[in-house]
């Protein structure tokens, strides 16, 4: 089965010796199984990366993945967490060396799917907080499905246009920061401004609710912490308080 | 980071066994959930069982463990596995077992079944499903990989005749006679996918009646049915793809009409996974199922053993 399987990824190599049709060698017989891989392998990272294929457009997008499956095949049988590493191949691919906003599109995209399958487990109350003794020394536990992502590129924008690049309307020269979560179900992605980035990142660093007003009113000081707060109440990017000396029951990793 | 194991996350389940009726069933998509649930009235579409995919409900939470919740809770479901490798020459993957496992003891399905193929060789998981020569080594192999996937979920699992493009010069064994010996040895039943005897027939030339008629249907506890592509060989014979992309072709009704008379009425999935269908089209397949499983009511070869 080895020769079989080096040559399913390998155009090149021809098919295996002893496998064909009764007993003689059958090239188109045995491309039906190369295809069979390939097109699912590209059918998995169409399906993981659906904005990075409509920016790039399909028949670009197939020809950089195919470059990938024969770099990184998949691993596991577990089809959803195939593709991981696709950011840091683009950032390596040198014929897109033009292009880096790409690789964070992906990672954009990972954090989406990354979401969608994270474990169920509730979000933070708006109530918790309200009933809380010394809420400005406590720290907020990350929800499962959270990620917190900045860009030197309009990321937001780009995530979602969902048309081949140059997508009109898109300044390449922004910068935009966002946040993926999933309250319940579905999926969000929330665009976010320079002091509500800097607050929710100082909350996923695990800086109590203080610091993380201090670092926001550093990027703007004009930011209202009332807003920040529902903003994240109402994305669901926390699941727990934490105070400073206790434990509190953590999601699984 | 590591792939996180559902069965420390999701909630113990309250479902328990419920075996799969000889009715016809339909491979669930996500896509279809809603309609079927809402069919009816809400009291959900008139179908046997549905069948999933074990690999896409491997992720911790969200909307597909909702989906499969929702619908478990109205129907009978089967989990068939498509990437075991039950046909590689290396171990079973461990961690993939302990996955499989977990989705099994969670859903509790009526049927649990894998297929006579591989897609594992040393570190590359292939995404498809793979034909193995049939040797007296490959039969100890696959007899030890069945019985090591039946021993971690305590059950018995049902392993799936493959369709294929290649033949191999070293097979010893006859496809039939391989798997009758692989059920025999490992105390497994077996998934008697017709659409795939109809292919392989065509595609190796030879007779799908005689197979049928060959065949240990003894073992046979759920029928697979799909439609196929048509395409030629390097010879200009016809190769035809197991594409599960249309409508089960007639010749494969026929066939499927030649199995139950034999076996008597057996629960009997509609499979289509590429170019899906509205969820009407997928029901009308079932309902035509359904009409051949009306037509066998009575098990033959059981009824002449009773006499």
């Amino acid at each position: 089965m080895g020769h079989f399987a080096e040559a399913l990824l390998n155009p090149e190599q021809q098919a295996p010796q002893g496998v064909g049709r009764e007993g003689r060698p059958a090239p188109r017989r045995f491309a039906v199984y190369r295809n069979n891989v390939v097109v699912g392998l590209l059918e998995a990272m169409k399906q993981a990366y659906p904005s990075l294929a409509a920016i790039m457009g399909e028949a670009n997008f197939s020809k950089v993945a195919r470059h990938f499956i024969s770099a990184h095949p998949p691993q596991s049988a577990m089809m959803q967490t195939y593709g991981r590493p696709f950011a840091e191949f683009l950032e390596s691919y040198k014929p897109l060396a033009k292009s880096p906003f790409l690789a964070d599109i992906a990672r954009a995209e990972r954090a989406w799917l990354a979401a969608y399958h994270a474990v169920d487990w509730p979000v933070l109350a708006p109530e918790e907080l309200a009933s809380a003794d010394n809420p400005s020394e406590l720290s907020f536990q990350p929800h499962p499905a959270a990620c917190l992502l900045r860009s030197n590129y309009p990321l937001f924008d780009l995530f979602n246009a969902r048309e081949t690049w140059p997508c009109p309307g898109i300044d390449l020269d922004e910068a935009q920061a966002v946040l993926i979560t999933r309250p319940e179900l579905d999926c969000m992605i929330t665009r976010l401004d320079g002091a509500d980035t800097a607050f929710l990142a100082a909350l996923f660093d695990r800086q109590t609710l203080e610091t993380a007003i201090t670092s926001a009113m550093e990027a703007d000081d004009g930011f209202e912490p009332a807003g920040a707060i529902n903003l994240a109440f109402a994305t669901g990017a926390f699941c727990s308080l934490e105070h400073p000396l206790s434990q509190t029951s953590n999601p699984p990793a | 980071m590591t792939a996180t194991i559902l069965s420390a996350n999701l909630p113990p389940s309250a479902f328990s066994a419920e075996p799969l009726p000889p009715r016809a069933g339909v491979g669930l998509k996500a896509q279809h959930v809603d309609d079927i649930l809402a069919a009816n009235d809400g009291k959900g579409a008139d179908i046997g069982f549905f069948e999933v995919h074990a690999e896409n409900y491997m992720g911790a939470g969200g909307k597909p463990h909702d989906q499969l919740r929702r619908i478990r809770e109205r129907y009978p479901l089967s989990v068939h596995g498509v990437g075991m490798s039950i046909g590689g020459a290396q171990p079973i993957d461990p961690e993939h077992l302990a996955r499989f496992k977990a989705v099994v003891e969670h859903y509790q399905p009526g049927m649990v079944s894998e297929h006579l193929a591989w897609s594992t060789h040393d570190d590359v998981f292939y995404n498809d499903l793979l034909p193995l020569p049939y040797t007296d080594e490959t039969l100890q192999m696959v007899v030890e990989h069945v019985d090591e996937v039946q021993n971690a979920i305590g059950r018995q699992i049902l392993i799936e005749n493959p369709s294929t493009y290649v033949t191999f010069a070293e097979s010893a064994w006859n496809e039939f006679e391989f798997m009758k010996e692989v059920a025999k040895r490992a105390g497994c039943g077996l998934l008697f996918d017709v659409n795939n005897v109809y292919i392989s027939a065509t595609n190796h030339d030879y007779s799908p009646e005689a197979y049928i008629d060959a065949y240990p249907l003894e073992y046979v506890q759920e029928i697979h049915l799909a439609g196929h592509a048509s395409d030629r060989d390097d010879d200009g014979n016809p190769l035809l793809i197991d594409a599960h992309d249309r409508p089960v072709s007639s010749d494969v009704w026929t066939l499927y009409r030649r199995t139950l008379a034999r076996t008597g009425p057996l629960p009997s999935l509609i499979e289509w996974d590429n170019d899906v269908p509205e969820w009407p089209v997928l029901e009308a397949e079932a309902a035509t199922a359904g009409q051949i499983l009306g037509s066998n009511r009575v098990r033959p070869e059981t009824a002449q053993q009773l006499a």
